[in-house]
């Protein structure tokens, strides 16, 4: 084949060849009132420049100093991330000119960081089993002010002017500069989104990307793969959204690895993601050497952090995803996949543990969370917070489940009720008239009506050409708007098919052998199922049970009842070459079964419902001998055992009885 | 001499400065002259002294820093009260090259 191969086979190909090696820079804003080095807010979205003083202005003259909050709250996400804090770091100048700087330097910490050598998990991969652990290095964490916002597009004399709005100027933020330890665009973002799940559950950033509170940049080369030594790197700016930040790293990788396939050389330079071509551009900068001159910062002392201080901030770490997970596991017995789902986010985690501990099952506390809970925050575009459905509500309506009110099933439309109105699972239940049907006398009334209404059904299920049990609950669920308690159904179900095998027989036994014995009423245990009388009002009970023949057993059998030939793989089976002798031990098993049973009261009758059909009463006539004359042989329970078959070709009756002791 | 007319122009490069070449001879004897007036002070033994960037270096800790309240900044009137250009509330520069 001469195809020409497409551009993803060839990306492919490539991705095979080399390897990606990524390293990530991550700012984040620090939670705080005012900003790093002055008392200005650092509200977002207030007018612009309203939020600035002599220091974030950069005016002459005016000093720094250093906000606490700032330094507290990246000391505990540096402890949080593994990292070793330094009891004394050093604040330094990085010199570069650019509108949005007014100061002409970025105050910064260069050689003497915050914090180093931390590192986190993250699960690669997706699927149930929550993929492969990996270790990502972290080299540093320290601190630094934000620049101004430069706006270069929007105003009328935009092609000629950039506006600037020193309000961000002098924003505290975290650099958390991790190793080059990712080896593919989707471990870059497993780590990112890892990286902002702590950081919201320690609280000190809201890292919103669109605010521009949690930003990316990233180191990127490639090597062949085995190879040992790094390649040469770009770093790729502008990764301000997850979507962009696995697309940008996939042209950058497949950028690169065609320059060195051609046998070309990679440039270090600083590239930027452009959204609307989906392209790296290299930027001007290139010709230029960064030289950032960083020097100490001269208006700051060197920021000491204590022992004690350190100790006092790691007390104020709550729960983290990990060990949260561990505990949903070992604690609640839930899957890896769905304690790291249910550990998202504090939030849901919170919200989780309310219902499980109000309702006291986790594993349906996790389902409802997960699937409803979640499903209906989904479509209706709504955060957790905002919720109709507090975890309470929840816990509330799953205890009308465990309690049996109403069906799982049920409490799916009560809860969008619920979820629709706000109203408590109990108001809705009450409203709506539901209440689960559990009551046995209720629920067989409906079930006799159902089959009584189905005569055919009933023909085709006793007949055993196939199973309608599914069709009579269906019927049965219809008839009570699906307030019955399924489990329940299955069994009366079960039973009343039973009976009305039981009417059909004594139906023709008393046309037979002219008696009248009619039903009275349903036995309970120890009794039989059933409980006849005769004329004179004489109770007896009635046994019915069921026998079934294997698939192919069936198949022949029918093939043989309806005059076809069987096929000649299934008259060699010697399991059924003879086939009466398949009926006789079908039916002698199925009699000798239910003889283990032991009932009170005079030994009860046994009718056994033969479920395939043979050609003519002779036939059935011959095994029900022959079974007969082997159950002579055993001890039986009952006072009577007898056979009821669909026989195919008699005019008259569609049913015959055999009497078989 | 130490400092070359190459040294000069980087640095000016860096700061943004256009020198012309008389400007630049000059910056290069002077540069040199101070550095070589600096350079006395290798003249002493520092090997065991620690580099000091700040006054104040054994400070307490609680000198170095503020508690986190907010205090309203200047009105927007007074925050570009310096600014050659302004339009929006904004300081208003040339169309930025990055560079």
């Amino acid at each position: 084949m001469g195809a020409t191969k497409s551009t993803a086979d060839i990306l492919e190909a490539l991705k095979e060849k080399y390897e990606p090696v990524i390293g990530l820079e991550v700012h984040v804003q620090l939670l705080t009132r005012s900003k790093i080095f002055c008392a200005c807010s650092t509200r977002f979205g207030d007018p612009p420049n309203t939020n600035t003083c002599p220091v974030c202005l950069g005016l002459p003259g005016a000093l720094p100093v250093l906000n606490r909050e700032a330094v507290a709250k990246a000391v505990k996400a540096a402890l949080a991330l593994n990292c070793r804090v330094n009891r004394l770091s050093r604040f330094a100048r990085k010199n570069y000119f650019y509108p949005d700087l007014p100061k002409g330097y970025q105050i910064s910490q260069f050689d003497q960081p915050l914090a180093e050598h931390g590192w986190i998990v993250i699960r690669t991969g997706e699927g149930p089993q929550g993929g492969i652990e990996k270790r990502i290095g972290i080299t540093r964490l320290h601190l630094e002010e934000d620049a101004g916002k430069s706006i270069h597009d929007g105003y009328p004399d935009s092609y000629e002017k950039t506006y600037v709005d020193l309000n961000r100027s002098g924003v505290p933020l975290a650099e958390i500069v991790s190793e080059p330890d990712l080896r593919s665009s989707e471990e870059a973002y497993d780590y990112l989104t890892r990286l902002k799940q702590i950081l919201l559950y320690l609280g000190v950033s809201d890292c919103n990307m669109e605010e521009g509170s949690l930003r990316c940049d990233a180191n990127v080369s490639v090597r062949p793969r085995g190879q040992k030594e790094f390649g040469v790197k770009t770093e790729v700016k502008n990764l301000n959204s997850f979507r962009y930040l696995q697309r940008a790293l996939d042209y950058e990788i497949g950028r690169q690895a065609q320059v060195l396939d051609g046998g070309g050389k990679i440039e270090q330079e600083t590239r930027l993601w452009n959204t609307q071509t989906q392209r790296t551009m290299g930027m001007r900068s290139k010709e230029y050497a960064h030289d950032y001159r960083y020097f100490p910062e001269p208006d700051l002392l060197p920021l000491v952090v204590s022992e004690a201080w350190q100790e006092e901030i790691r007390q104020t770490i709550p729960e983290l995803p990990d060990a949260k997970q561990r505990r949903f596991i070992e604690g609640y017995g839930l899957s890896t996949y769905d304690a790291e789902v249910l550990t998202a986010t504090q939030e849901l985690a919170g919200y989780y543990e309310q219902v499980a501990g109000k309702s006291g099952d986790a594993k349906l506390a996790a389902n409802w969370v997960m699937v409803e809970l979640l499903g209906a925050l989904n479509a209706a575009g709504k955060t957790l917070a905002e919720s109709p459905v507090s975890p309470e509500a929840l816990a509330g309506l799953l205890e009308l489940i465990r309690d049996g009110t109403v069906s799982g099933k049920m409490a799916k439309g009560v809860f969008e009720r619920m979820f629709a109105g706000g109203a408590s699972a109990r108001a809705v239940v009450a409203e709506l008239g539901l209440k689960q049907i559990t009551d046995d006398d209720e629920i067989r009334r409906v079930v006799r009506q159902v089959i009584a209404a189905n005569p055919k059904q009933l023909d085709q299920d006793l007949g055993g050409k196939k199973s309608l049990e599914g069709f009579f609950v269906g019927q049965v669920m219809k008839a009570t708007r699906g307030q019955a308690n399924p489990p329940k159904v299955n069994e009366l179900l079960k039973k009343e098919v039973e009976r009305a095998a039981a009417d059909i027989f004594f139906t023709r036994h008393n046309e037979i052998h002219s008696t009248a014995y009619a039903f009275v009423r349903n036995g309970s245990p120890p009794e039989p199922d059933l409980i006849y009388a005769d004329k004179a009002g004489k109770e007896f009970g009635v046994e019915v049970t069921r026998t079934y023949l294997n698939k192919g057993e069936a198949k022949f059998l029918w093939d043989k009842a309806r005059k076809k030939q069987g096929s000649p793989q299934v008259w060699t089976s010697g399991v059924i070459s003879q086939p009466d002798q398949v009926y006789e031990g079908t039916l002698l098993n199925a009699v000798l079964a239910k003889g283990q049973k032991i009932y009170s009261g005079a030994p009860p009758w046994l009718i056994v419902v033969f479920e395939y059909p043979l050609g003519d009463t002779s036939e059935a006539n011959m095994i029900a001998n022959s079974v007969a004359a082997k159950l002579k042989e055993t001890l039986s329970p009952f006072a009577q055992v007898w056979a009821l078959w669909q026989v195919t070709n008699v005019l008259t009756a569609q049913y015959e009885i055999f009497r078989l002791t | 001499m130490r400092i070359t007319e190459k040294d000069v122009l980087y640095v000016a490069a860096l700061g943004n400065l256009e020198l012309d070449a008389a400007e630049t001879a000059r910056f290069v004897a002077d540069l040199d002259s101070i550095l070589s007036y600096v350079e006395k002070l290798n003249e002493l033994d520092t090997s065991a002294v620690e580099p000091m960037a700040q006054v104040l270096y054994d400070a307490p800790e609680t000198l170095t820093w503020r508690d986190d309240h907010e205090r309203p900044g200047f009105p927007q009137e007074k925050s570009l009260a310096n600014a050659p250009e302004r339009g929006a509330g904004q300081f208003k520069v040339a169309k930025v090259i990055e560079r």
